[in-house]
């Protein structure tokens, strides 16, 4: 009963444009005032003490190598060398648009960079060559999805905090499912072009390969760092980071491209952007233990059990779910609201909090592709120039593959377990040989 | 309630119905961004913090194999300092994660009071807990950390100044909104938040 009255004050609150964190906080903070044995001493303890957090440490971490990368002019180096690579094969545009998304994720924790930096360069020059412009919309939209899943990945540090499980394995499970969207998207980049073969894809001289990869060596070192450090247990993922940002900082300075203002303005990015997560971990941490306090979690595993005994019933269920939330919230504020109550219930069922995190991860990102909240709509709509409602027709035929990747990935656990244990247990012993 | 553009055509001298002279927001307005300004500075200080105290682990670990054992509490308070800091100036921008639907189907009237409902909400919340955990936060203040030796109250504490700043700003926000029935304009556009990539220059 109570732990009802939170949840549609919750709603309401969220419903009337309260800011996430205090839609949360407000209604535990009532019911922690109510209750005769607990002080408020206790819910500024679990406030503050869930950002206390080593792991977290990573997420203005990655934040700032990505705002850094780009204030240094480092994004555009890749950029340019993925111009130049695909210089030559039909739909030159569409496979720059995919693989730069791929080669940005460990900048844009966000989908939100990608759509707005992609979007605002690649949809006007796609249109200008004779792409459709809806395709072009729907392909920058869907390709977005995939920096959010590859590591490093802001929403997979979130969830892996929450489920407490390995950040560095959740990142790793992140990979497979990742490069099977960016697989589906080049096949529809590939049919496309195959419509239009004669079509002129570049009208600029490039740079030689040589030289395009000579400016963007050192900067495709950084996800090596990221990556390769990580899995060879050289860095934590935290120490990953400070180490990213430490070498796109050095990199920035090198190339003297990187002033004074244009730092502290990456700062400030960095603050703002943490800062805004950061308070939802807050209030999502008095909300996890007032609903552990309540029972919350053991309900709802009982409600499922009674409803279902299968795991695969369970997961489609978690799934639309999780599509309707995503379509209403931000992944990471979904995230720190849904893992508290459905992790549990997920145990019970025996699946893997890896394989959980995943499915969450990629049912919320596609959130932001669809109506009424989806914010990867609006960026694309605000940095083109086009409707709304032209960007929403344009990547309705991307959502069809993306919900086949949701269902392969959720259904085939594989996808993101196989990965994370190859590290673990094979890799070692390959090395060893 | 005024609009903006309202109260640009009122003559210099004139004074509101309060009696209160008109340039009152003006000046509160300057002095909010004041406010703002220093909060972005300080929390832009405890992030180099955090990156300084970090690679100071890393390479104490490398080079002298060895980490520091303060440096990693070091930044994990900074981190708490950061978020409360920066959470106060992300409020007064406006800019904290919310759900738009309804909002957005509501004509002038609505928005104006889901604004002010906001901004009471956020004030309530803040003020409740503020009030509520100041006399746990003095009890905490007796048991110092394990590496830094700094008392615990410096970690809770920052939660009780975000608190308070954040109170202050909704309540600032809220008086504004009332005073012209519009909130205060956001600072960042979408268009900042993208890669800087170029495409066409060379043509």
């Amino acid at each position: 009963m109570i732990l009802c009255g939170l949840v549609i004050a919750m709603l309401v609150l969220l419903l009337l444009r309260v800011p996430v964190a205090f839609s949360m906080l407000l209604p535990c903070l009532v019911y922690v005032a109510w209750s005769p044995d607990i002080t408020l001493g206790v819910a500024l303890q679990q406030t503050v003490g869930s950002v206390d957090s080593f792991a977290l440490l990573a997420v203005p971490l990655f934040m700032m190598t990505g705002y850094l990368s780009n204030a240094g002019g480092l994004a555009d180096r890749l950029f340019q060398l993925l111009l130049t690579l695909f210089k030559k094969i039909p739909g030159t545009l569409g496979f720059v648009n995919v693989f730069s998304s791929l080669t940005f994720s460990w900048m844009s924790g966000a989908a939100i960079a990608d759509a707005a930096g992609l979007g605002s360069v690649l949809v006007p020059a796609m249109k200008k060559r004779g792409y459709d412009e809806k395709f072009a919309l729907g392909l920058t939209g869907a390709s977005s999805l995939i920096g959010p899943i590859m590591p490093p990945s802001i929403p997979a540090i979130v969830y892996a905090v929450s489920a407490n499980v390995s950040v560095k394995d959740l990142f790793f499970a992140g990979v497979i499912p990742a490069l099977v969207l960016t697989l589906i998207l080049c096949i529809f980049v590939y049919r496309e072009a195959r419509k239009n073969p004669l079509r002129e894809e570049t009208t600029r001289e490039h740079m030689p390969v040589f030289e395009a990869m000579f400016r963007a060596a050192p900067v495709l070192l950084t996800p090596v760092i990221i990556l390769g450090g990580i899995l060879f247990g050289v860095f934590t993922p935290t120490e990953a980071a400070v180490a990213a940002v430490m070498w796109v900082l050095l990199l920035s300075v090198c190339y003297r491209s990187l002033s004074f203002s244009a730092f502290r303005g990456v700062l400030i990015k960095t603050t703002s952007t943490t800062g805004s997560i950061m308070l939802i971990v807050t209030a999502a941490g008095l909300f996890g233990w007032v609903i552990a306090r309540e029972q919350g979690p053991q309900a709802v595993t009982e409600a499922m059990l009674q409803l279902t005994d299968n795991p695969w019933v369970f997961l489609l269920l978690v799934n639309v779910a999780l599509l309707i939330t995503g379509m209403l919230l931000e992944p990471v504020a979904a995230l720190l609201i849904t893992v508290p109550v459905l992790l549990p219930a997920a145990m019970e069922y025996g699946i893997d909090p890896l394989h959980l995190g995943i499915v969450m991860i990629l049912n919320l990102v596609l959130g932001l592709l669809t109506p009424p909240v989806g914010l990867v709509l609006y960026v694309l709509s605000s940095v083109t120039g086009s409707s709304v409602q032209t960007v929403t027709r344009g990547t309705l035929p991307f959502l069809s593959p993306l919900l086949i990747t949701l269902l392969l990935i959720t259904f085939i656990p594989a996808f993101s377990l196989w990965l994370p244990a190859f590290l673990e247990v094979w890799l070692p012993r390959i090395l060893n040989l | 309630m005024k609009s903006p553009k309202e109260k640009v055509e009122e003559p210099p001298n004139a004074q509101d119905a309060t009696g209160r002279a008109p340039n009152r927001t003006t000046s509160l307005e300057s002095w909010i961004r004041g406010v703002v300004l220093i909060e972005k500075t300080v929390a832009g200080l405890f992030l180099l913090l955090i990156v300084i105290s970090m690679g100071t682990q890393v390479f104490a670990r490398y080079v002298f194999d060895k980490p520091f054992q303060w440096s990693e509490e070091l930044a994990r308070l900074a981190l708490i300092w950061m978020t409360f800091v920066s959470a106060t100036f992300v409020l007064a921008d406006g800019k904290h994660i919310a759900v738009d639907m309804l909002s957005n189907r509501l004509g002038a009237r609505g928005k104006f009071w889901i604004e002010c409902l906001g901004h009471t909400v956020v004030a309530g919340a803040c003020l409740l807990l503020l009030i509520g955990s100041v006399k746990f936060v003095w009890y905490v203040g007796a048991v110092e950390s394990p590496a830094l030796g700094v008392p615990k109250s410096w970690w809770y504490g920052a939660g009780l100044m975000g608190l308070f700043l954040m109170a202050l700003h909704s309540l600032l926000n809220l008086l504004q909104v009332c005073r012209t029935g519009s909130p205060s304009p956001r600072e960042t556009s979408i268009e900042d938040e993208g890669f800087h990539l170029e495409m066409e220059q060379h043509q």
